[in-house]
């Protein structure tokens, strides 16, 4: 039987059909992906021709925020810049503020500070590949890595009290040392996080799917990422070998052993890859930290008898088992407590107008209290030289800088984050320009657009 | 090049420029006169001593308040001093915001051949706040000009498109000036507080 | 961030029901409004809540949905319960997992005992400036 010819039967030379542009508005609330923006882009069928990107749906006044309270106060506001990696926007502004007082901290507060780090650095990376592989369809993976994120937020919680916004770094040193089974604990949690990469690798890196749709889309050279200011994974992934860590050292950098991950092509795979990578360089970091960190006093338990940690407590009573635990005695864990006076001194650089003072110390002698009172009274606190400092470390996303202005009082007079993925969103209309509109997806992904450090 | 070196070779290669210049705390900065933002750009990009790939950051300061934020009544009413602590020892003193001008745009450079920063200061009238663009020599300008415009209220001649990047039109005023109270809200939908 | 640990094996909010999160306004019944809200953001928040089909629920994620958190300033909202009406507040910066999972319990209960015609109490009146 012939097939019937319609009316709707195709040209047979296609170029004389007139097409038109479209405009689709990938709007502040939409499916797949994370961070509030809005993309508006000129659509040629499925071919972005040209895009806009609107930002500043999460504005929410940190500089101006800065200026109204003193330099520790800035402390929580900085956890929720980058809230992903929070610890390493900590370390970055008190390192800013130690600059500009010309202060150094001890040798043990700087390990402790770049361990914190890097564990706040695989975070990151597992949450932004983890997004990216959902968002392309792979939810295993998603889920996998989030219970890898889960068992390093708990080791986080044992060091800093909080699983996210922990506002761990103090002006001068970090809040309390890290606890005596920190080694173990680290070591089981990185097991369990090498287990988990080594399953998403082979999950992902070399599925069909996965590859196509993150080869070849996303590209960018070295010289236009440069030209953007863009640093970090993105810029390696290009070629060009910059890491704050290697080129600029700060803290303990300089005395340990690490790779930085370069790609080659600058397409989203080979960010897959840097970051995937870079994972585990981190823990090598870690590792290689705990094997050289100068050892602390170690904090004897003064307490005997029926006594459970008090976290152990705190846990069982949240599931409402309140029969186990009421007869015991809290052991309040001395690092989570202020820090005794053994450990004070390891942690907290010896400077009198920047740091408190151990808790013995304020409520048993004078000076102690003096100390206190001219920090934390209101009017009081510490007080830089009059300056400005611009001080850089290496986010997650590339080079975080801080730039703080002081005029000698109590509260900053200007602090400016630099912050990475604003140079990089910048550049995002460029990179989607010839892509697919699917792959935007993939491209957005692996930007690692985080609303608070973009916004601020 | 070294911070001493850096600030040489930008005074000898334009010496009516600069108007002054430090070191406060290693960070070689340079303060320029604002007609030769662009030239002094365009040789830290070019010069093959210099090589600055990277325009890592643009901001301005507002310095209307600088020395002059109220202490706290408990100080004006009991007489209690709070000069700055002037007691951490400082060999080198930071010579105080650029000139009489409110502003200051402030841009960091750095080189990834070289790995040498440099900060630029141009000092900004209120009357005129305006200022080259130097976005046609790092498209990073772009961005980070519109978001200075934003906060401050700073002009760039020979933008593409100068407009808010960060608030929403229908926003009047500039927020990180001294003068705009922190808690001033203008919201589109729903009450003021 | 804690709404993806929620969601995830740990935490599983799937257990209680809540297990597919559907990024279209149309298709849910709960909206959960996670992180602060800017002014910028409000229309497109009072949109979205506007076009969630009846019965629809809104749990206030994290302190800035509530009150506004510690941004108060030009910038920010000081509490959603402004521009949309609210069932469940979760304050917390950002909450435990078990507190979303309680607040979400919660609003079980409370859709368990609500009349059929969804009608809820009127939220309190607020004065027009906040004084500190």
């Amino acid at each position: 039987m012939p097939i019937e010819t319609t009316d709707l039967a195709p040209r047979s030379n296609a170029a004389d059909l007139e097409t038109r542009d479209m405009l689709l508005n990938i709007g502040p609330a939409h499916p797949a992906m994370h961070g509030i923006i809005r993309i508006v882009t000129k659509l040629d069928g499925e071919r972005i021709e040209e895009a806009e990107v609107e930002i500043g749906y999460l504005h929410r006044g940190f500089e101006k925020m800065a200026e109204t309270v003193d330099y520790n106060g800035v402390m929580p506001y900085t956890d929720r810049l980058n809230y992903v990696s929070p610890l390493i926007n900590n370390m970055g502004y008190s390192m800013a503020v130690e600059k500009l007082l010309g202060i150094t901290v001890p040798e043990r507060c700087h390990y402790v500070r770049v361990i914190m780090s890097e564990i706040s650095r695989i975070c990151d990376h597992l949450t932004c590949v983890g997004a990216s592989a959902m968002e392309l369809g792979a939810f295993t993976v998603f889920l996998y890595m989030i219970k890898a994120r889960e068992y390093l937020w708990e080791l986080v919680e044992k060091v800093t009290g909080a699983r996210m916004t922990i506002s761990y770094c103090r002006i001068g040193g970090v809040k309390a040392d890290l606890p005596a089974d920190f080694a173990d604990l680290c070591r089981k949690a990185f097991e369990e996080t090498r287990k988990v990469l080594a399953e998403s690798d082979g999950l992902l890196t070399r599925n069909r799917i996965f590859v196509d749709r993150m080869s070849g889309t996303g590209i960018i050279s070295a010289e236009d990422a440069m030209a953007y200011g863009i640093t970090g994974p993105f810029l390696r992934a290009s070629g060009a070998d910059y890491d704050v860590r290697k080129d600029n050292p700060y803290a303990v950098y300089d005395r340990l052993n690490f790779d930085v991950p370069v790609g080659t092509r600058g397409d989203n795979m080979d960010r897959y890859l840097v970051r995937m990578e870079e994972m585990h360089q981190s823990m090598r970091i870690v590792e290689e930290a705990l094997r050289q960190i100068p050892s602390g006093p170690v904090q004897v338990d003064p307490q005997t008898g029926h006594a459970i940690p008090a976290a152990e407590m705190v846990d069982l009573a949240k599931v409402g088992n309140i029969e186990a635990i009421s007869g015991d005695s809290a052991v309040t864990c001395p690092t989570l407590e202020g820090s005794g006076r053994a450990q004070h001194a390891s942690i907290a650089a010896d400077e009198k107008r920047v740091v408190l003072p151990p808790k013995e110390d304020t409520y048993g002698n004078i000076e102690g209290l003096m100390q206190q009172f001219k920090l934390v009274m209101y009017g009081h606190g510490v007080r830089p030289p009059k300056g400005e400092v611009y001080f850089p470390v290496e986010g997650a996303n590339g080079e975080l800088g801080f730039y703080v202005v002081s005029d000698g009082t109590a509260n900053p007079y200007r602090v400016r984050v630099r912050p990475p993925c604003f140079a990089i969103m910048s550049a995002l209309h460029k990179i989607l320009t010839g892509d697919m509109i699917a792959d935007m997806i993939p491209t957005f992904g692996s930007v690692n657009m985080i609303g608070g450090e973009l916004d601020r | 090049m070294n911070t001493t070196s850096l600030i040489e070779a930008v005074r000898k290669h334009f010496p009516q420029a600069v108007s002054a210049s430090h070191t406060f705390r290693g960070d070689a900065t340079v303060i320029l006169r604002p007609e030769f933002l662009l030239e002094v750009a365009r040789f830290l990009k070019e010069d093959s001593g210099m090589r600055m790939s990277y325009l890592m950051d643009l901001t301005a300061v507002d310095y209307s308040a600088f020395g002059k934020r109220p202490t706290p009544a408990f100080f004006a009413s009991s007489g209690v001093a709070v000069s700055p602590s002037s007691e951490i020892p400082d060999e080198n003193p930071w010579p105080g915001p650029p000139g009489e001008a409110r502003f200051a745009v402030v841009y960091h450079f750095f080189s990834v051949a070289h790995k040498h920063r440099l900060r630029l200061v141009i000092p900004v009238n209120e009357a005129a706040p305006e200022v080259d663009s130097l976005a046609s020599l790092w498209p990073a300008a772009n961005w980070l000009e519109r978001e200075v415009w934003d906060m401050f209220g700073i002009r760039f001649r020979g933008h593409p498109g100068l407009k808010r990047i960060l608030m929403y039109e229908g926003f009047e005023g500039h927020p990180l000036r001294n003068d705009y109270p922190v808690k001033k809200r203008q919201p589109l939908i729903g009450p003021v507080n | 961030m804690e709404y993806m640990a929620t969601a995830c094996s740990h935490y599983d909010v799937d257990r209680f029901g809540a297990g597919l999160p559907r990024f279209s306004p149309r298709q849910a019944d709960v909206l959960f409004v996670v992180g602060t809200i800017s002014h910028k953001m409000a229309p497109v928040l009072k949109r979205i809540y506007e076009q969630m089909a009846d019965p629809k629920w809104v749990v206030a994620f994290g302190v800035c949905t509530c009150t506004g958190g510690f941004y108060d300033n030009y910038a920010t909202v000081m509490g959603i319960d402004t521009i949309i009406p609210v069932d469940v507040y979760i304050p917390g910066c950002p909450p435990r997992p078990e507190m979303v999972l309680d607040g979400l319990m919660k609003l079980q209960n409370k859709i368990q005992h609500q009349r059929t015609t969804g009608e809820r109490a009127a939220p309190e009146p607020r004065p027009e400036i906040l004084e500190r």
